[in-house]
């Protein structure tokens, strides 16, 4: 049979949709039966790949992720990790890639089904021995990276939002942009102060430079990476006034084009000793947009100087603001609502003093009830009405609880006092403890006064001291 | 809002302040007949657009401040004219004149000690023609004022794309003067404060910000170039603070005084990036000529050409296919000829049948179509009028041509003449085939002709200036006046050329700015060049200094054939530490390349091989930094007084200036002739070097009168900006 032989030889990797085009073709011609129509099978291409960059060690919140890598801290009752995977979810992202530390992949892929989430994650592992930036992460799984996206998602763990991730994404193709940048106002925490002494606040912001009507990003300088002076890059298409911004903030998730994102990350490439994604290959990618094209690119840009040599009808779109078809053009999308990186101890605690009232804000359609079901409540117990109590979690009677966040499991002895505190999972505070605006990740076995701590090793605790203002975690061993 | 409305009672009177001494002039050849404030834009003068507007704007007083000259009375009068129209309902315009104002900074004192301005107050240039809703502007003002105490001025500038920048040929000058314009902001995103001020100086320069300015705001709104209009809102303690600080002239100087001592003074100036409405300001003669356009374009509007801005009535008959305009008494005679001469689909029959054509798109971007024709004017057939405007009683014979051609009252051009980017005064006559290139400026009263042609940047004028009352004594000492010559303008000619040296006038806000710019240009330095290279430096010790090092650097560079862009910045780098000017770097510089020339060589005695191979060597260098026609004078003055020091180089002058001229074509044989004319930089050598390069100056007359007209060519671009 002719057709069928012609059309054993097309098959070699083209698209499915043009073979089935080809297909229904010859069946006209050769007046063939149905049956083959249902053996080809149509799915859908996917148009965006994600990559949840959760390897990081939390080296601005060491006290915590002591214990636990920083991507399973929970905020509130939930793994960190739920946050940014429910944000893909909800965008209709069926996959996510979850770069993680060496040794978490089964605890990684175990927060899907523990948080009942419905998206795929394909945990890749990476060596932390050797302290790999974002960018070494993601050079770590290019290959995982599918020839056909067009655009990837690249987002951290550590992302707390409300940000619909689809207007995002709109917004990116809308604007035919090549990299577009999550940003929002810079919030102070509302909760002050955090647990454990007293830090200066983390001070030198990055400063991002747009356009201030079309958001177009011009510079970008990751945190205190200025001298005296800032020098823009001479913008000559556009009148438009530029906001120099150091009070926004810039929230690790960017939506780059795949072409681009592998040309960054190529072996020859200029970024290759480039260690951060966010501080080097991030600016350099911006800066990329004012320099002049050099001609020897990909065989994408080939294509496009002959289309626009040889097709005079083709009309510049809008989004191309320069003259160049290839020409690289940045956005930030700024949200205007909740955004925040839970990477230090005061945004932590933040996050996890709010998320009674931020829990249907940023994680909408996920049912994780306040106060769940399964948890005991003794009827004698006093437990206030903003406070979120985990599963299995058992309150008993003449317990005074306000403003807390318990997470699962945790156990709360009579005439235990809480206020203002955050209590990790398993966490089993003994009978006549006082809990004040405290973080409290390891039982407490004696009975203590706890005012502005940070508890990570029950050994640590006394019976009958009061500590304030400390962190009582476990003491490396020099041996 | 109930405090607004408490503010608008208290002050009851909205004063503005018009400057007509602007701080550029059109110079002299139009402005010693004419004020620049009433000169004409589309037969309207320039001041009646900025009455106009700021009566629109319920402006209550207006102090229309001028220095005592030939022109004050003029200006009395035609104030006193525009306000008898209107009765006492009206705006009220006051005339200030005084005695010495040479800048704003005076003019504001004056008005200080004379207690004229009660509250805030508009301060404005009076050749701007803007459409800027001020009451609005006004209101944010007094409402920041309210707010913050501490603000003493708004800024208004103007966001909008300069792209419509036509390149025409007598637009070169633009891009240099564009500069000047417009402004560098940065602001405070939130409140509009302004943060840094700074002159734009080139096209595509980098911005940069000092990170400190974090620490005002955390988000700094950047304009990268605002088009300044020189129109600011100030509050009455502007004028108290010009009279504290002597040192303030302009308002850039102020605006910088204010930002940088700001913990001192305690105040702060806003700005106000306005995107809507029309503003600019009609500063120089490829400015006017812009406005023009502008003007009749209407986007100025609801100032247009058709209704008088005094009267309100409606003047000329306006067809706004072709964008024309001319007054119903103009006469257009039918003719059998020259209508096959005019560009196809783009003409309009107009009464008697006369074509005023539009060119569209004839040349690129250039072509417009816009044209204006005054009362009683006679406009032939075959009259080809682009882009142009035309006076009261003017004639215009058959077969002239004119392309944005500014044409006064009572002009009469005969036949076949051809008029280009060129301003016409009054009473102008032009002979049968006059051709006025562009950038020319034909003073009032000139007559030219039959049949010349004038070269391009040519000022010409009826009388030599030196005959008549003059109204700045600064300003005529450096203009020289050449006697009629009929090779010029012509047999039945009437007509003297203007040399203007660079004008003294615009140097007022860059003396200033120059102590903290370090980009300052050489082309602002023209104005005090010469004196500047007569006195020498006060600190005598750092010019050695600097010069030691400039020759070592020469030295250096001869030795290792280092590249011209490193010995440029060493240089500049040693111009820097002893803070010499530019003008006193390209003595240096060339005095320095023609002893190295010398030094090579190995004997005391220059010769001549070893200075060509100095000059070989160092032309990039050089190259670098003449850029213009003053240069060039530096250069040759330079050379003249190294031959007071050590006349052992007299021989070789004559081949040092011939291979400047001719090999590496840095000198101009023109300039070379001009400077020869007029004695040099007059030291006594001068008079021994006349001996030695006669031969040469011989040998180039003539061959400039053959060449004449590509020397002249070049030379228009440093005249007509």
């Amino acid at each position: 049979m002719p057709a069928q032989s012609s059309l054993s030889e097309e098959c070699g990797g083209e698209n499915a949709a043009l073979l089935l085009l080809k297909f229904l073709k010859i069946r006209q011609e050769h007046k063939m039966c149905n049956c083959y129509i249902a053996s080809v099978e149509i799915k859908m291409r996917p148009e965006v790949q994600a990559v949840v960059l959760a390897a990081g060690p939390g080296m601005r919140m060491t006290a915590l992720t002591a214990t636990s890598p920083k991507c399973l801290l929970p905020l509130a009752t939930l793994p960190m990790l739920a946050f940014p995977l429910h944000l893909l979810q909800q965008a209709g992202l069926e996959e996510a890639t979850v770069v993680v530390a060496a040794g978490e992949e089964v605890r990684v892929s175990k927060v899907v089904e523990q948080c009942g989430l419905t998206i795929n994650v394909d945990s890749a592992p990476v060596n932390t021995s050797t302290d790999p930036g974002t960018a070494d992460s993601l050079r770590h799984i290019l290959h995982k990276i599918k020839r056909n996206v067009d655009d990837v998602v690249i987002v951290s763990s550590d992302l707390v939002t409300d940000v619909k991730l689809q207007d995002v994404l709109d917004f990116h193709r809308a604007h035919g942009s090549t990299l577009t940048a999550l940003t929002a106002p810079l919030t102070p925490p509302q909760h002050q102060p955090a647990p454990g002494p007293k830090t200066k606040p983390f001070t030198s912001s990055d400063v991002m430079v747009t356009e201030s009507e079309s958001g177009r990003l011009v510079l970008v300088v990751a945190g205190g990476d200025y001298d005296h002076t800032l020098t823009l890059p001479s913008v000559r298409s556009s009148k438009a006034p530029l906001l120099v911004s150091t009070s926004l903030l810039d929230a690790h998730l960017y939506i780059v084009k795949r072409s681009i994102l592998e040309q960054c990350l190529a072996k020859e490439s200029a970024c290759q000793d480039m260690g951060s994604f966010k501080a080097e290959i991030l600016p350099y990618i911006v800066s990329r947009q004012f320099q002049p094209q050099n001609k020897e690119a990909g065989p994408d840009e080939d294509f496009e100087s002959l289309v626009s040599q040889y097709n005079t009808s083709v009309v510049m779109s809008r989004h191309h603001t320069s003259a160049s078809f290839s020409s690289i053009t940045c956005y930030a999308y700024k949200h205007q609502g909740l955004c925040v990186r839970v990477n230090t101890i005061p945004t932590y605690w933040d996050i996890n003093r709010r998320m009674y009232s931020l829990i249907d804000k940023v994680l909408p359609g996920l049912s994780e009830p306040r106060r769940h079901p399964s948890a005991q409540i003794h009827e004698k117990a006093q437990v206030s009405e903003d406070s979120v109590v985990g599963a299995g979690t058992l309150v008993s009677e003449k317990t005074n609880i306000t403003s807390c966040v318990l997470a699962s499991h945790c156990r709360v002895d009579p005439m235990a006092r809480l206020s203002n505190s955050v209590l990790a999972h398993h966490t089993a505070i003994t009978s006549g403890c006082v809990v004040e605006n405290s973080l409290v990740r390891a039982s407490l076995n004696h009975k203590c006064v706890l005012k502005n701590c940070i508890v990570t090793d029950s050994s640590r605790i006394q019976e009958g001291k009061t500590y304030m203002n400390e962190i009582l975690e476990a003491t490396p061993e020099f041996v | 809002m109930a405090p607004k409305v408490e503010v608008h009672e208290e002050s009851s009177i909205l004063q503005a302040v018009i400057l007509t001494e602007c701080d550029i002039d059109y110079g002299t050849a139009i402005t010693h007949y004419n004020p620049k404030v009433l000169v004409p834009l589309a037969n309207t003068p320039l001041l009646d657009y900025t009455l106009a507007w700021l009566e629109r704007c319920g402006v209550d007083e207006v102090i229309v401040y001028c220095r005592t000259n030939t022109h004050t009375d003029k200006i009395k009068q035609h104030c006193k004219r525009f306000t008898s129209r209107r009765e006492d309902c009206g705006i009220k315009v006051m005339v200030v004149v005084s005695e010495d104002c040479l800048n704003l900074g005076d003019a504001m004192r004056d008005l200080y000690s004379k207690s004229l301005l009660k509250d805030d107050f508009i301060l404005l240039q009076g050749d701007l023609v803007a459409t800027l809703d001020l009451q609005d502007i006004v209101a944010k003002h007094k409402e920041n004022r309210l707010s913050d105490k501490s603000m003493i001025m708004t800024c208004v500038y103007v966001n909008k794309p300069t792209e419509t920048t036509t390149t025409t040929a007598a637009m070169e000058g633009e891009e240099e003067r564009g500069k000047e314009v417009t402004a560098t902001l940065v602001t405070a995103a939130d409140t509009g404060k302004l943060l840094l001020h700074r002159r734009t100086r080139s096209k595509s320069s980098k911005i940069s910000i000092p990170t400190e300015l974090f620490q005002a705001s955390s988000d700094l709104l950047t304009y990268p170039a605002a088009y300044d209009p020189s129109l600011a809102i100030c509050s009455e303690v502007v004028p108290s603070l010009f009279s504290d600080n002597f040192d303030y002239g302009s308002r850039d100087s102020l605006l910088r005084g204010v930002i940088e001592q700001e913990e001192l003074l305690g105040y702060s100036i806003r700005c106000q990036v306005v995107q809507d409405g029309y503003a600019c300001r009609a500063s120089t003669l490829q400015q006017y000529q812009r406005v023009s356009g502008e003007v009749m374009r209407r986007e100025a509007y609801p100032m247009v050409c058709e209704s008088s801005l005094t009267s309100h009535r409606i003047r000329y008959t306006y067809d706004p296919f072709t964008t024309t305009y001319w007054e119903p008494s103009a006469k257009f005679t039918k003719g059998n000829g020259g209508t096959s001469e005019v560009v196809v689909g783009a003409g309009t029959e107009v009464d008697a049948g006369v074509i005023l054509t539009c060119k569209l798109f004839q040349r690129g971007n250039g072509g417009t179509s816009e044209v204006v024709v005054g009362a009683g004017t006679e406009v032939d057939a075959g009259v080809l009028l682009t882009a142009s405007v035309v006076g009261d009683h003017c004639t215009l014979s058959d077969g002239v041509r004119a392309n944005a051609a500014f044409i006064m009252n009572n002009v009469h051009i005969k036949s076949g003449c051809k008029l280009d980017h060129c301003y016409i005064g009054d009473d102008v006559v032009l002979e049968e085939g006059v051709v006025v290139s562009s950038g020319c400026v034909v003073g009032p009263g000139v007559r030219l002709g039959p049949h010349v042609t004038i070269p391009p940047g040519t000022q010409l004028v009826s009388r030599p200036p030196s005959s008549t009352p003059d109204h700045h004594d600064d300003f005529d000492e450096t203009t020289r006046v050449k006697e009629a010559d009929p090779s010029i303008c012509g047999v039945k000619g009437k007509a003297f050329i203007l040399l203007p040296e660079e004008t003294n006038q615009d140097d007022d806000d860059d003396d200033e700015e120059s102590s903290d710019d370090d980009g300052r240009s050489s082309g602002q330095d023209d104005g005090d060049s010469e004196d500047a290279l007569m006195m020498m430096s006060d600190d005598e010790h750092s010019e050695n200094e600097f010069r030691r090092e400039v020759q070592e650097s020469l030295m250096n560079g001869m030795s290792k054939k280092s590249a011209a862009e490193n010995m440029v910045l060493e240089i500049n780098a040693s111009r820097h530490a002893y803070n010499v000017s530019m003008e006193d770097v390209l003595t240096t510089v060339t005095q320095g390349i023609l002893r190295a020339g010398q030094k090579q060589d190995g004997g005391t005695e220059p010769t001549w091989p070893g200075i060509n191979t100095a000059l070989k060597c160092f032309v990039d260098v050089l190259r670098n930094y003449v850029r213009k026609g003053r240069d060039q004078l530096l250069v040759l003055n330079a050379i003249e007084k190294l031959m007071v020091d050590s006349p052992e180089f007299l021989p070789a002058t004559q081949k040092i200036l011939f291979n400047l001229n001719q090999t590496f074509e840095i000198l101009e044989g023109e300039v070379i002739l001009h400077w020869y004319k007029k004695g040099g930089a007059g030291t006594t050598a001068f008079t021994t070097i006349k001996t030695s390069i006669a031969q040469f100056i011989e040998w180039l007359e003539k061959d400039s009168e053959d060449e004449e007209d590509s020397e002249d060519e070049e030379d228009s671009d440093e005249e007509c900006s």
